[in-house]
């Protein structure tokens, strides 16, 4: 539901700019293909987080993790034709790989008695989040001078997400089960692929009749689940944000 | 009703013999004249006769007369010798002299089929048994595509263990679940924790079955509910489908056995004149457990176990981990009516350390089966499983203990002493694991109050309420319990509640600062190291003053609070 709240006003957003700058300015998009290739980055996102229960010795067994936020270097190339007057349809294909970290907490009931604890906390470093995302755009370029025009953007995107996740926390228990001594966190590498958004703004700077560069600020957002394995038979579901805040620079080519 | 008005009634015969039924499976009987056809089958299966192809899969050959009987050994006679069947062991019986076994395992065409051959059981010439499983239909061509070092290959890279160049696999025919059959090479690897045997396709390489050889009795954690009605965790194991009470968690070998009312199975194992076995062990399907004296009898153990370990270091019965074994339900309630006296006072009324019996003759822990409901002992009181109270399994075990260590001789002062430390250990281990209070489920200075209900048999904080001495001079010098081991137990009693909990002795009137209650482990450190490292044999209470005395200076030093609260105690308790 949420992405379609947010999709709905954006796509009205570039439909009205599209009324309003159609008849006050000749189309400037100086060819028909716009090509793009654009380095940048996905700044800080917020982590996101597990509360996993399994049982163990008849009760129940948890499982916190806290997964860090990423920042990764993004890396697109895309496609842009020119439909009608400044109006067009594109596509970028961009991805962003990152190493990140979860503290966990483990605790794990008693063997011999109930409502006894043992706990257990650490930290797993190095988990890779490997993001792919294709998105596709409605676009409307908005001359501002000879050489400089803003094209701003909206469409669905489509986000493929690869995760370490801790799936599980291995540790000593030996007699008399007083305390469980770390060994170290179990990881699992997920891959889910889900359906989101983007609206973006784009300024484009032409040095010459074919070649440019541009400045690109997007915001595109998915919401990826992951299902690691699971001690019992209890379904484990990892909720995360795929996309956020992405910026970034390149060059264009227009033909 | 009062068990006093039902004891004499003495009639051993009316006892409930509960005899093993043998279960038994449900083998597919070969009719003769299946046999006929089975022998062409596999004749045909052996490249012999093409044109038969009864494509019927695994027959199992149990034969139920004697005209089957001999079809079958007919069947096995022709087929060792077209060498559908080849003869890999031949002994002698050990146990019935003059007979044969005979065990042969089915080829194809040279190739062994995996799990499948015939046990043949011979008295000279004469067969008297057979059985086994063969394979018929089998229309394979045994060639491998793949060589034993490809098919190793396979294994290897699906185990992800190395396998020496003598562990080259085997190549058989194996009979998959969907009834068709596969060359395969067969080899197992250690791997990852687990012995695990590896079919690969001598064809494709691919592994087609795998299967863990380990035979495991895995440790498990139960739920169960106790004589008074609380839950409880137990450690337990789970063995062949079931959940046994041999807990795998704790050091020593700890079992639970339910001998299930067998009042002569019971004498039997204590005589020494069988041994129990795993099918006598304590069980339960789904391991949540309802037999409550089954539950406490084998946590309370652990848990005396653990105390142990917990407060002295002590690894157990010997200090060296021997096994903790109990005995639960030696005789059924309801054949008390019909039980002698001294089965009564031995096995319904009472729980016992048997020292010399059990496993290595380390000794058990019997435990009695209490009364019926509704009845009561003359005094008024409700007896209940007496492995439900964690202080009686904390006393049997001590006594284990004291035969490992000081082994006080049980008479006299040196008895007492021997009643009066498991006394003070039972009161202990409640402390360590239970809250401080009066009822059910909480610790006190009262024993077995917990299942003899109202009030337990014996206080160590007023020793005279259950008619015992709190004084030497009070002490019973008759001839009775071994010379009153129970009842004169009431002064060393004393004397450590006092050591901790510090009060006045009513008849000698002196005052004791103890310890308190929070440094409570002092005195039962104290007094441990007395029992069982410092007294001998034939310890007196004096001796005892002694050696706890001396036990307290050497752990805390002269002049230190746990050293003037034994000494007070042991004053005040008139023992000088």
């Amino acid at each position: 539901m949420t992405r379609v709240r947010l999709l709905t006003p954006s796509l009205a957003l570039v439909v009205t700019l599209c009324a309003h700058t159609a008849h006050a300015q000749a189309p400037d998009w100086g060819g028909r293909w716009l090509i793009s290739a654009t380095g940048g980055m996905q700044p800080n996102r917020k982590g996101f987080s597990e509360e996993a229960t399994f049982e163990r010795n008849v009760e129940t067994a948890t499982l916190g993790t806290k997964y860090a936020g990423f920042r990764g270097n993004l890396f697109e190339g895309g496609l842009d034709v020119r439909l009608w007057r400044n109006l067009g349809l594109g596509v970028q294909l961009g991805s962003m790989t990152d190493r990140s970290g979860a503290v966990f907490d483990l605790t794990v009931p008693h063997p011999f008695f109930f409502g006894r604890n043992r706990s257990v906390v650490g930290e797993a470093t190095g988990l890779k989040r490997e993001q792919l995302g294709l998105h596709v755009r409605l676009s409307y370029l908005v001359p501002v001078s000879r050489r400089f025009s803003v094209l701003v953007s909206a469409g669905p995107s489509v986000f493929q997400v690869r995760q370490g996740i801790v799936a599980g926390v291995q540790y000593a228990d030996v007699y008399p089960f007083d305390v469980i001594t770390l060994v170290g966190p179990t990881i699992e590498t997920r891959r889910d692929t889900s359906l989101g958004f983007n609206v973006a703004s784009e300024v484009l700077w032409r040095v010459g009749r074919h070649v440019g560069f541009g400045g690109m600020l997007r915001f595109a957002r998915a919401t990826v689940e992951f299902h690691p394995s699971s001690e019992d038979s209890r379904e484990r579901t990892i909720s995360s944000i795929a996309g956020g805040f992405q910026t970034g620079g390149g060059l264009r080519f227009i033909f | 009703m009062r068990v006093t008005d039902v004891s004499g009634r003495s009639n051993r015969q009316a006892r409930l013999r509960i005899d093993a039924v043998p279960v038994q499976e449900d083998p597919v009987n070969v009719p003769r004249w299946w046999l006929a056809a089975i022998v062409v089958a596999l004749a045909a299966a052996s490249g012999r006769h093409p044109a038969a192809q009864a494509g019927v899969g695994a027959i199992t050959i149990a034969p139920a007369s004697i005209a089957e009987l001999r079809a079958a050994d007919a069947l096995v006679d022709a087929l060792v010798r077209d060498e559908g069947l080849r003869l890999v062991k031949e002994r002698g019986d050990t146990l019935i002299q003059g007979r044969r076994h005979e065990r042969f395992r089915q080829y194809y065409k040279g190739v062994p089929v995996f799990g499948a051959g015939v046990a043949r059981q011979l008295d000279a010439a004469q067969t008297i048994s057979i059985f086994g499983k063969i394979y018929a239909g089998i229309d394979m061509d045994p060639a491998p595509r793949l060589s034993r070092e490809e098919g190793q290959a396979a294994i290897v890279e699906a185990a992800g263990a190395p396998l020496g160049v003598s562990h080259l696999p085997e190549l058989v025919i194996l009979p998959t679940d969907t009834g068709s059959y596969v060359l395969a090479y067969k080899a197992t690897v250690f791997a990852r924790g687990d012995l695990t045997t590896y079919f690969a396709d001598a064809r494709s390489g691919g592994i087609v079955l795998r299967f863990s050889e380990l035979k495991r009795q895995t440790a498990v954690v139960g739920r169960g509910k106790g004589v008074l009605n609380d839950d409880k965790k137990l450690s337990v194991s789970s063995l062949g489908g079931t959940f046994v009470a041999m807990d795998r968690l704790r050091p020593p070998d700890l079992r639970t056995y339910d001998l299930r009312g067998n009042l002569s199975r019971t004498e039997s194992f204590l005589n020494g004149v069988i041994a129990l076995g795993t099918s006598d062990l304590a069980t339960d399907s789904d391991n949540n457990w309802t037999d409550v004296a089954n539950v406490d009898g084998h946590v309370h153990a652990g848990y005396v176990y653990d105390y142990y370990f917990k407060r002295f270091g002590r690894r157990g019965i010997d200090d060296l981990n021997a096994p903790v074994v109990s005995l639960i339900h030696p005789v059924r309630r309801q054949d008390i009516f019909s039980a002698d006296p001294d089965v009564i006072g031995t096995f319904y009324l009472n729980a016992f350390w048997c020292g010399g019996c059990g496993p290595d003759g380390k000794g058990v822990m019997v435990y009695g089966e209490g009364l019926p409901p509704g009845v009561l002992l003359t005094t008024g009181q409700y007896v209940d499983y007496f492995s439900g109270g964690l202080d009686v399994v904390g006393h049997e075990l001590t006594h284990g203990v004291t035969e490992h260590s000081s082994n006080l001789v049980y008479r006299g002062e040196s008895g007492a002493l021997n009643e009066a430390f498991s006394d003070m250990i039972g009161a202990s281990v409640e402390f360590f694991f239970q809250p401080t209070g009066a009822g059910p489920l909480k610790a006190d200075y009262l024993l077995g109050e917990d299942i003899i209900t109202p009030g337990g048999i014996r206080s160590m904080a007023d020793p005279a309420s259950h008619g015992d001495p709190d004084h030497f001079s009070k002490r019973y010098t008759g001839t009775e319990d071994n010379g009153g081991v129970h009842i004169n137990s009431g002064i060393p009693n004393h004397a450590f509640y006092l050591a901790i909990e510090g009060g006045v002795n009513r008849t000698s009137g002196l005052a004791v600062r103890g310890v308190g209650a929070p440094n409570r482990d002092q005195i039962e450190k104290v007094f441990y190291r007395a029992f069982v490292f410092l007294l001998q044999e034939g310890a007196t209470f004096s001796m005892a003053r002694a050696a706890t005395i001396e036990s307290a200076r050497d752990l805390y030093g002269s002049g230190s609070a746990a050293e003037r609260a034994v000494t007070e105690a042991w004053t005040a308790v008139g023992v000088n």
